[in-house]
């Protein structure tokens, strides 16, 4: 597995190429130009040329893209040209946030789907199965930040439970200020998942080895957790695996919405800004983040069912 | 400086009415519009009166031409405690000279002085670092005599040569986009560390104007040379009421009090603590849920329902913010004045307000924002008159009808707005408006560059002379006079002339002309102009937002 791991991270090296290329020629493709989003309708020739000047955007582009490719090699990604500070100082404090995001939408999104999919499925076309499915169905479609703006409505102005924006201090205050926006990011993954969970269940349910661990006389519960459940995570996992990457876009409108000095909220200033440096850096370290997600779902995917080797 | 009227995000329910009565309009692009986030802060600004918005919004009393403008000074203004403010979007950089954007000026004038400035209700020119001036007979020298004792936020005192090293720096520096302010400044001399005097190559009308502009900010020397060209972007050293704290850039602004300020007993804020939120609707929230004292870059949506809340005073300053349509003269059918005067005659400015501001703002009759120094109350403007646009139409070479493209920006709500209500108030006179909307940064590009039939932009003065804002939209030289390509040369004569006349009403006289020139010829079409909106809970008292822009912290206290 050692070595599947390691042939796995060779491989991300072509593709991590492959995305600066295709990133940082389209960003250049785009019309406007860092020093007019800069200097707005004021500027004159001669500052635009001097921006152009100052951060090299006068060189050819594969003279750029060299350069560019130099500095990433050694770590060094650049100055943001709307923050005039090094990117990496400006981008690392906020990816933080956005993982925690992340991480703590994870542990929701299994703290919820989790025994919703399997009591849905043991009491199958009850009352209770009807109304998770029925209420999952209309979240599903309502879009992420709008039920943000609802949660904090309800929850932080008019309750006061949780704080409108910010980040906190300390584990439990951050805990608490990432609450609603995890939240939030969770209720949009929760109903794909607790529909697959459910399904799964039910298919294991009917399977022989089931039928087989009852009459070894197995008691139901340990038959359910233990033989069912397990197979049917197997699916679910890869279907968590598969939206954390949709999950990462997630962040980044919620952020918005949340105020939190994330590094989503800071990629789309910077796109709107053509701060080529910054977007460059974030793009390339979330879809980064999101292969290696794949690999460590891939990874787990074994780990439950021995059948899949490596190979 | 100029401006987009863009940073009015709307909710797409309160609007219903709206797209209801514009049939033409996609409402399913509109909704989409307002979903995505407007542009950064934008100023705004407007004239005296009361804007007509329902609901119990104040309009300050600063605004009326009080001759004493300190009665703001804090009816309860209690020394100590904090203040958080929120707005949309960071300062870039807090170098008074190279920065180019409101969104540094108006902090920055927290932390720095000028030899003098505007007064609070922004009509004429006071004392600040120079407690007196005296002016040669030639008008050709200026001597100012520093206030005794002023010393910057680390201690050291202010001398004559920090004065001369700013204003040089101002006047010279290559990444300075202002250096024009101060081109009749030929040399600065000190004879003693309490002195300064300024020779001019020719009387300047507007130059005690330009020397209470920000650029003119008086930094120390000593500093300046110790941290370099770069290092003043992020670092601060004057001798205002404040100073920088700490600054995490696209978070907040941290202000703390400058225990060594000359003004006694001021500022009574011990710091301020300015957020960056870039949601419209997270920065109300947080006003809502205690979290923020004050915020600005108000959907003008709000406003209204904002001041029914008990807890909060939604704050309307007087401000130079003039908003227009600028349209390229060049060629097609613009080049037509007749068609340029129908479409002002078209315009429905009160109905705008109405739908598109609801309810704030005031019309527009003139390139000068209403209320500014030298504005013509009394031109008529183009009144909307439906009969006189058809016929003004008849006349002109697009009598059969006419298409024009107007450019936004996209996810700008209210931009849109008002572009789908021009669309519908010139189709009625046969001009089909084609609305492109564009990424902010591609209409920048395509405006700088002269792309474009029709733009809506705006203006803010930051001096109150009107020259700085003729040399952007009479003399061509630098900025095409907003791009449009129009020049009339009895316009510019008169322009350059106002620099250099000084009695009142002889310069009067100029800028009225200048007005009906530009009137007449109609490169613009009139909208309206804004106020500074700003909502503040009822602990805040004495927060001030300057007609030139800027936030004046220095009278502002929170009570507990």
């Amino acid at each position: 597995m050692g070595r599947y791991i390691m042939r796995r991270l060779v491989q991300l090296i072509p593709v991590v190429f492959g995305i600066t290329l295709v990133l940082f020629v389209m960003l250049r493709l785009l019309p406007g130009d860092p020093a007019s989003a800069m200097l707005g309708e004021r500027g004159t020739d001669e500052a635009v040329a001097r921006i152009n000047q100052q951060y090299g955007l006068d060189q050819p582009i594969y003279v750029q893209y060299l350069f560019y490719l130099r500095n990433l090699l050694t770590l060094d990604m650049g100055n943001s040209i709307k923050y005039q500070v090094p990117v990496d100082q400006l981008l690392l404090p906020r990816l933080g946030v956005s993982l925690s995001v992340v991480a703590i939408t994870l542990v929701l999104t299994c703290l919820i789907s989790l025994p919703l999919g399997l009591l849905a499925a043991l009491w199958k076309d009850s009352l209770f199965d009807n109304v998770v499915r029925s209420v999952l169905m209309v979240m599903m479609l309502m879009p992420s930040f709008w039920v943000g703006i609802l949660l904090l409505i309800f929850l932080s102005v008019k309750l006061g439970l949780f704080p409108v924006a910010g980040m906190g201090n300390g584990f439990l205050d951050t805990l608490w200020h990432l609450f609603l926006p995890a939240l939030t990011i969770a209720l949009s993954i929760v109903p794909v998942l607790i529909r697959a969970l459910r399904a799964n269940i039910l298919e294991s349910l009917d399977a022989d080895y089931v039928r087989t661990a009852r009459a070894k006389g197995l008691r139901e519960q340990a038959v359910v957790i233990r033989h069912a459940l397990r197979n049917a995570l197997i699916p679910a996992t890869t279907l968590l695996g598969l939206s954390i990457g949709g999950l990462m876009g997630g962040t980044v409108i919620l952020e918005k919405v949340f105020a939190l000095p994330g590094a989503g909220a800071l990629l789309i200033d910077s796109i709107g800004a053509r701060d080529y440096p910054v977007v460059q850096a974030a793009t390339l370290i979330f879809a980064s983040l999101v292969i290696l997600i794949n690999l460590v779902t891939d990874v787990i995917y074994s780990m439950l069912d021995p059948r899949v080797r490596f190979g | 400086m100029d401006s987009r009227p863009d940073q009015n995000d709307a909710r797409p329910l309160s609007r219903r009415q709206f797209l209801r009565r514009l049939a033409g309009a996609s409402a399913v692009s509109m909704l989409l519009a307002a979903c995505g986030r407007a542009a950064p802060a934008a100023p705004a600004s407007a004239p005296t009166s009361p804007p007509a918005t329902s609901g119990p919004v104040t309009v300050d009393q600063n605004a009326t031409v009080a001759p004493a403008p300190a009665a703001t000074v804090a009816p309860a203004g209690t020394a100590g405690g904090s203040f958080i403010f929120s707005r949309g979007s960071d300062s870039n950089n807090l170098d008074p000279v190279t920065q180019d954007g409101n969104v540094d000026i108006w902090i920055l004038m927290n932390i720095y002085d000028q030899l003098v400035k505007v007064n609070d209700a922004g009509t004429e020119i006071v004392p600040a670092l120079a407690e007196k001036w005296e002016i040669s007979p030639d008008n050709l020298t200026y001597t100012f005599h520093l206030r005794q004792g002023i010393k910057f936020s680390d201690g050291t005192p202010l001398k004559a040569s920090d004065v001369k090293y700013s204003l040089d720096r101002a006047k010279t520096n290559k990444k300075s986009g202002w250096t024009f302010s101060l081109e009749a400044l030929k040399e600065i001399t000190t004879p003693d560390d309490n002195t300064v005097v300024l020779a001019l190559s020719q009387p300047w009308a507007p130059f005690l104007s330009d020397l209470a502009m920000f650029n003119a900010s008086v930094i120390s020397e000593a500093f300046g040379k110790k941290v370099g060209e770069e290092g003043l972007v992020e670092q601060t050293m004057g001798t205002g009421p404040f100073m920088l704290g700490e600054w995490k850039k696209g978070e907040y602004i941290l202000l703390k009090k400058n225990p060594n300020y000359w003004e006694a007993g001021l500022p009574l804020l011990e710091e301020i603590k300015i957020t960056v939120v870039p949601d419209d609707n997270n920065r109300i929230l947080q006003l809502q849920g205690g979290q923020i004292d004050g915020m600005y870059d108000v959907p003008l949506n709000r406003v209204a329902e904002l001041g029914q809340d008990s807890k909060f005073n939604v704050k309307q300053f007087t401000s130079t913010y003039n908003n227009f349509v600028a349209l390229n003269t060049r060629e097609g059918p613009l080049a037509d004045v007749k068609l340029r005067q129908a479409l002002n005659y078209a315009t429905d400015k009160a109905a705008l307000i109405k739908v598109v501001n609801f309810g704030v703002g005031e019309v527009s009759n003139s390139f000068m924002p209403n209320g500014a120094l030298y504005w013509n109350k009394d031109q008529p403007g183009y009144p909307f008159d439906l009969e006189k646009a058809k016929a003004l139409m008849a006349e002109s070479k697009s009598a059969s009808g006419a298409k024009i493209a107007i450019q936004i920006q996209a996810g700008a709500a209210s931009a849109l707005q008002l572009a789908t209500a021009l669309k519908d108030m010139w189709s009625k006179i046969g001009v089909e408006l084609d609305i492109q909307q564009l990424e902010q940064a591609v209409v920048t590009d395509n405006y700088r560059s002269n792309k474009f039939e029709s733009y809506a932009t705006g203006w803010t003065n930051d001096i109150i002379d009107p020259d700085e804002l003729v040399s952007y939209a009479i003399i061509p030289d630098n900025f095409e006079n907003y791009h449009t390509g129009w020049v009339n040369d009895e316009a510019v004569a008169k322009a350059k002339e106002g620099r250099t006349v000084l009695d009142d009403a002889g310069r009067r006289k100029i800028y009225y002309r200048i007005q009906e020139l530009h009137m007449q010829d109609a490169p613009f079409v009139y909208l309206y102009t804004l106020p500074y909106t700003n909502v503040l809970t009822k602990k805040v008292q004495g927060f001030l937002h300057h007609p030139m822009g800027q936030w004046v912290f220095l009278k502002t206290s929170v009570n507990a």
